[in-house]
């Protein structure tokens, strides 16, 4: 009878050793992610001279933008005119800055567009009763462009 | 008369005693096995550059297996001839980075054991490092996602 319960308990034993041993096998997922950024080059003319009654003139250069976005994004590219100003006379030449017809506020790139050629001409417009009051002189003035990931 | 009652009295239970059988000699066996036990920690995650190598780790933070085993650590599925294929969110394009064991070193593929584990040592016996080549520097922006399985398991040295 003694020999039986030794026995008994060392099947126990065993058992219990057995059911303790863990899984020895397994899977695991690695997420491989990389996440390239938008980037763009807005273009824009350096320098344009206007010629004296020229009623419009095309800035020496167009506006481009190339670059890498995505085909949710756009960039906006809109303009704020500084005035064409004589400093001898302290005078003001009134122009306006026009795409086609229209005057400029603002024109949109999207995905495509930045990977063609699409380009803008702009050109400055001035009103010839603006011209023949102009007084005598030089005059300078800027634009200033801004482009915006929207 | 009842001192002699008393004293055959005690003669008798002695003797009951010395007739109980010895019994045989026994052994009892004390066996405790303890089970393999480990953890190894895959990254979640990795983050990929463009034009820049990245590594990352296989861990063991828990090793315990027995001497004629090894935990190790193989390359399930997610890569072709060596390569891990990315693809953009607009489900369509696709680029790939190639992974290696060294820094700019042979292109491993599916199955291939990528860290191995014995004893108590937290340290890989082989492997443990993955490299990742960096990627296109042309590639459309956005996130590119792809993944890599692995298989853990314990093999006999």
């Amino acid at each position: 009878m003694k020999v039986k319960k030794g026995l008994t308990g060392l099947l126990l034993v065993s058992l219990m050793a057995t059911l303790t041993v863990p899984v020895q096998a397994a899977e695991q997922t690695t997420l491989i992610h990389a996440n390239v950024g938008s980037s763009y080059t807005l273009t824009i003319p350096k320098e344009t001279t206007i010629d004296v009654n020229a009623l419009t003139t095309p800035l020496n250069g167009t506006i481009k933008v190339t670059g890498n976005i995505l085909s949710t994004e756009n960039v906006v590219v809109s303009a704020v005119t500084q005035p064409l100003h004589n400093d001898d006379q302290n005078a003001d030449l009134p122009y306006t800055l026009k795409n086609g017809n229209q005057a400029f506020t603002s024109v949109n790139f999207n995905q495509n567009d930045l990977k063609s050629t699409k380009e803008v001409q702009l050109q400055i417009a001035i009103n010839q009763e603006d011209w023949n009051q102009a007084p005598a002189g030089s005059y300078n003035g800027s634009i200033v462009f801004n482009a915006e990931l929207q | 008369m009842k001192k002699m009652i008393s004293s055959g009295l005690t003669f008798m239970m002695l003797l009951s005693t010395v007739v109980t059988p010895i019994c045989a000699a026994e052994t009892t066996d004390v066996i405790y096995t303890q089970g393999n036990n480990y953890t190894i920690s895959i990254p979640k995650t990795v983050n990929l550059k463009q034009g820049e190598e990245v590594n990352t780790q296989i861990q063991a933070t828990q090793m315990n297996v027995s001497p004629t085993e090894k935990v190790q650590v193989s390359v399930n599925s997610g890569l072709t001839n060596g390569q891990v294929t990315l693809t953009h969110d607009n489900g369509t394009d696709q680029t790939t980075s190639k992974v290696s064991l060294t820094s700019n070193g042979t292109a491993i593929n599916n199955n291939s054991v990528v860290a191995s584990f014995e004893s108590q040592d937290l340290n890989a016996k082989e492997g443990g490092t993955l490299y990742f080549a960096g990627l296109a520097n042309n590639l459309k922006a956005g996130t590119w996602k792809g993944q890599m399985t692995f298989d853990i398991k314990v093999v006999n040295k």
